[in-house]
């Protein structure tokens, strides 16, 4: 079951949500409301679980401290779907304990060199990186997302540092290309918000493919020379 | 040659009994589909013969050729073929492919304006015979109809009727005839004749009358193999045969018996008792035995009825509903699924798509992971499989069940139907509120009480009011269905199909809702907003305007899906509360799955906003639209309907992106080790 928590800080020039960036706004639920909506359809979520996506969920982070905790009582799997963006020195301690309790993480990359994020998501890439960072060190598993944008963040450059960023990390379990689309168009005219990638054309089936070519071609040079 | 020879001995030789002999015999299958072969030169030219007349049918306007002059009856036609060089399994229901035969017994009018509106004559002697000196179920039916009925029908609020076309959803044990031969069948009719006591009720009566005709019956099924050639008075000695022997039980029933759903039953693990033992005396190959299914299969997406242009609009189409049930799981734990149930699914990529045979899965969560996926894939690439819950139906009828027309659930050869249409509650509703007169005529069809009065539709009153519609209509429903089921026993009884049943059998009678989630929502937005009724110039309430919003069905919100389920409880009580005919159990069922657009048009404006004419939503599924919280609450509110109050079914029209579902992982790479790296798209 997928919730969706309103709110975020990053300004992605690609975001397909940017219904989802202001902090106001949805319906408040609690955790009992929640774990209540979960337990009552459990049955179609076997071998799933929670995941907490948005916005940025972690931007609610006393909120997400108390579902994992009662997820963890529960036996109920919790996933978060971040960027890591939240993850600096004035909240790292609430961030560790919300690692500590979550058994899987998705986290996006959004582009692996400081300057590009900072022009692409209006944030610095740091807190990301460290929370890559803190996640691989306490042995919690990640799933690694990176939305491929023709001409934004998928030159060789950026690939072969996304590699390099990949290649030291062992609680890896999968790398996902998204390609970027241009869905969220009418989103953005109807609520009035300048699109920044006018122009910009969607990433095809084949191009995804040769970045992934090209991805592991980097990754296995890194990790064949370590070996 | 012993045709029991390698069989387990059991029960089953001594008495009727082919569910012990499946027990004793089958193997379970929980491997994958590699052993599967493909269609031969021969099958695919039968196919392409097969869709050439398809197209010469199309061409022609959706009818090739009709009988006018003979009445069909097992044995009244001679042998017709595709090619006979090429088919391995014979029979179609006339003498040749295509040709529709004339069935008058449900009524003769109904088979004279099927020829009609497709540009044919019935013989004017056939139409004189049935008029004058035969009666049909039809004119029976009319003759004891009361005002009232007819009032019903006419005005919509009980529709769908089988009181002029045949009533189908009986299943013959077609199994019986490949397993035991027809000698040893009619052997044990007899036997079953000198059982019945011998004070001479009017029930003694007719079961010996009907056993008799069953009897006949059976004679004339094996002068039908004679026709083809064959001697089926004897077991079938190997696969070819028990196919043929299967398919000739079911021919004769479809030769006699124009049925809104001629089903086939549970075939396809008894063929693979015999397929096991070719394969095992290298008899016949993997290719041979598919092929043989292949053709079988062939024969019956060529079942084809004569029908009038007004039931093809019923029924969208033009549906024999010859349903299939497939695999399950055995009351021991052991899955029922064998290498057959593959080989079924498989004509769906040896001979291309098709609606019929219905092929239906019936679904468990213990079904071997290899069976799950094989389904999984050939529904993606056909869209042909319909899936069936096993886990809720095997505790009520055990592990030899079928499913006649699409979810009515019966014991093959020990439970049979009574197939009773449709009531409407939303247009029940409506008379509720409008005292009895109907909607859209005007006329005082239900029974003359107060109707609701005021500007604002109060929650209690209505209920009330709409409990009392109901207790009525349950009455008058299942009055006419008594009359139109005796009527059928009586003028067009399905002597093959029972004779392919044990003598006594278990009765359901099978009635039906239309317009459900319109009248959980009607009754939500009464209860939840305001709605106020408009009124025409003479006082009958015919739109209404709704003021505020309301808990819609189909959001896994308790307030209106309680209503939901608390009113086909109730329904469901007041059908219980009458007789009915033969010491039959009463079930309901919620499954228009097609004639919801005809009953949604013949059906005035509701206190949910639903405008005169609009189509209902199909079966139990939420109204178009009105579901906004994702799949999942979709699906969790059709799931708080109680099986146990709609035992004839329940069934959900559901649609969804294969992306709703989950992603795949084309565009992931797998990161199993440090050296290991695999691409997603190879997987």
């Amino acid at each position: 079951m997928v919730v969706f928590l309103q709110g975020c800080s990053m300004r992605c020039a690609y975001c397909h949500n940017p219904d989802t960036w202001a902090m106001q706004g949805g319906r408040a639920m609690d955790v009992d409301e929640i774990i209540q909506c979960y337990r009552r359809n459990a049955f179609y979520y076997r071998d799933g679980g929670i995941t907490l996506s948005g916005g940025e969920p972690l931007l609610q982070d006393r909120f997400v401290l108390q579902m994992a905790k009662r997820c963890q009582q529960e036996g109920i799997h919790l996933t978060i779907d971040t960027c890591g963006t939240t993850y600096r020195e004035i909240n790292q301690r609430i961030m560790d304990q919300i690692i500590d309790l979550t058994p899987l993480f998705l986290v996006d990359i959004k582009y692996p060199f400081e300057s590009g994020y900072l022009r692409l998501t209006g944030q610095p890439l740091k807190p990301t990186l460290d929370m890559i960072e803190t996640i691989e060190r306490k042995g919690k598993t990640m799933w690694i997302r990176y939305v491929v944008v023709p001409t934004i963040t998928d030159d060789d450059a950026a690939i072969a540092a996304l590699a390099k960023i990949i290649a030291p990390l062992h609680h890896i379990e999968k790398i996902e290309f998204l390609p970027y689309h241009t869905m969220a168009l009418t989103k953005y005219h109807q609520l009035g918000i300048p699109y920044r990638l006018e122009g910009v054309p969607q990433a095809t089936h084949e191009h995804i493919d040769s970045v992934k070519s090209l991805f592991v071609h980097a990754l296995s040079t890194i990790r064949q020379g370590q070996g | 040659m012993d045709h029991y020879r390698d069989f387990i001995k059991g029960p089953w030789c001594s008495r009727i009994d082919v569910r012990d002999f499946i027990q004793r015999n089958y193997t379970p299958y929980d491997g994958d589909e590699s052993f599967l072969e493909e269609a031969s030169d021969a099958t695919k030219k039968l196919w392409d013969q097969v869709m050439e007349l398809t197209r010469q049918e199309a061409k022609a306007g959706g009818v090739l050729d009709m009988d006018t002059t003979v009445v069909s009856t097992i044995t009244s036609h001679g042998a017709g073929y595709l090619d006979r060089q090429l088919e391995t399994i014979v029979g179609v229901q006339t003498d040749k492919p295509f040709k529709r035969s004339l069935q008058p017994y449900g009524g003769i009018r109904m088979a004279q304006k099927a020829c009609a509106d497709n540009g044919y004559t019935v013989d004017p002697t056939i139409c004189e015979f049935f008029t004058v000196h035969r009666k049909t179920h039809n004119q029976g039916v009319f003759d004891m109809y009361t005002p009232e009925m007819r009032a019903c029908r006419s005005s919509h609020i009980i529709t769908g009727l089988p009181d002029a076309y045949g009533r189908g959803r009986i299943i013959g044990d077609y199994r019986r005839v490949a397993l035991y031969g027809v000698d040893r069948l009619i052997e044990d009719k007899k036997q079953q004749k000198d059982s019945t006591g011998s004070v001479m009720d009017e029930e003694t009566m007719r079961l010996r009358e009907e056993l008799s005709e069953q009897i006949k019956a059976l004679e004339e099924l094996k002068e039908l193999g004679t026709i083809y050639g064959f001697d089926i008075s004897k077991p079938a000695n190997d696969t070819k045969e028990a196919v043929q022997w299967l398919y000739f039980g079911y021919l004769a029933a479809v030769k006699e018996q124009n049925g809104a759903a001629m089903s086939l039953g549970r075939t396809s693990t008894f063929l693979d008792i015999y397929a096991c033992r070719d394969l095992k005396e290298k008899r016949y190959s993997e290719a041979q035995i598919q092929e043989f299914i292949d053709h079988f299969i062939m024969k019956l997406r060529m079942v084809k009825f004569a029908r009038t242009p007004e039931y093809n609009a019923l029924f969208s189409g033009d549906p024999t509903w010859v349903t299939e049930s497939i695999g399950g799981m055995g009351v021991d734990g052991r899955t029922m699924v064998t290498k057959m149930s593959f080989r079924y699914l498989h004509t769906l990529h040896n001979l291309g798509t098709a609606p019929e045979p219905n092929l239906t899965v019936l679904w468990s969560i213990h079904l071997p992971d290899a069976f799950k996926r094989y389904c999984a894939k050939v529904s993606i690439e056909t869209s042909s499989i319909q899936y069936e819950n096993d886990d809720l139906m095997r505790p009520l009828h055990g592990d030899d069940y079928a499913i006649a027309c699409c979810v009515s659930s019966m014991v093959v050869g020990k439970e049979m139907q009574f197939f009773g249409a449709r009531a409407n509650l939303a247009k029940c509703l409506l008379y509720a509120i409008n005292g009895g007169k109907d909607e859209v005529s005007g006329k005082q069809v239900g029974p003359k009480y107060r109707p609701v009065e005021g500007d604002t539709l109060d929650y209690d009153d209505v209920m009330d009011k709409f409990n009392d519609m109901m207790k009525w209509l349950a009455s008058v429903y299942v009055n006419a269905l008594n009359i139109i089921h005796y009527s059928h026993d009586k003028y067009c009884y399905e002597r093959l199909e029972m004779a392919l049943h044990d003598r006594d059998v278990k009765r359901y009678f099978a009635t039906g809702i239309a317009g459900l989630s319109v009248v959980a929502d009607s009754l939500s937005a009464i209860k939840y907003a305001k709605v106020h009724p408009v009124r025409d110039e003479n006082g009958l309430v015919v739109d209404y305007t709704i003021e505020g919003d309301y808990p819609k069905y189909g959001n896994d919100d308790d307030r209106v899906d309680q209503i939901a389920h608390d009113v086909v409880h109730a329904f469901m009580h007041y059908i219980g509360q009458n007789h009915t005919y033969r010491h039959s159990i009463p079930t309901t069922s919620i499954l228009t799955i097609t004639s919801n657009v005809v009953y949604g048009k013949a059906t005035g404006a509701t206190p949910d906003g639903r405008k005169a004419g609009v189509a209902f939503a199909p079966g139990a599924n939420p109204m178009h639209g009105r579901d906004h919280s994702g799949a999942i609450a979709s699906l969790a509110s059709v799931a708080k309907l109680d099986f146990d109050d709609a035992q004839d079914g329940i069934s959900n029209t559901f649609s969804i992106v294969p992306d709703a579902l989950g992603k795949d992982d084309q565009n992931s790479i797998l990161l199993h080790s440090e050296k290991d790296v695999n691409y997603g798209s190879n997987h």
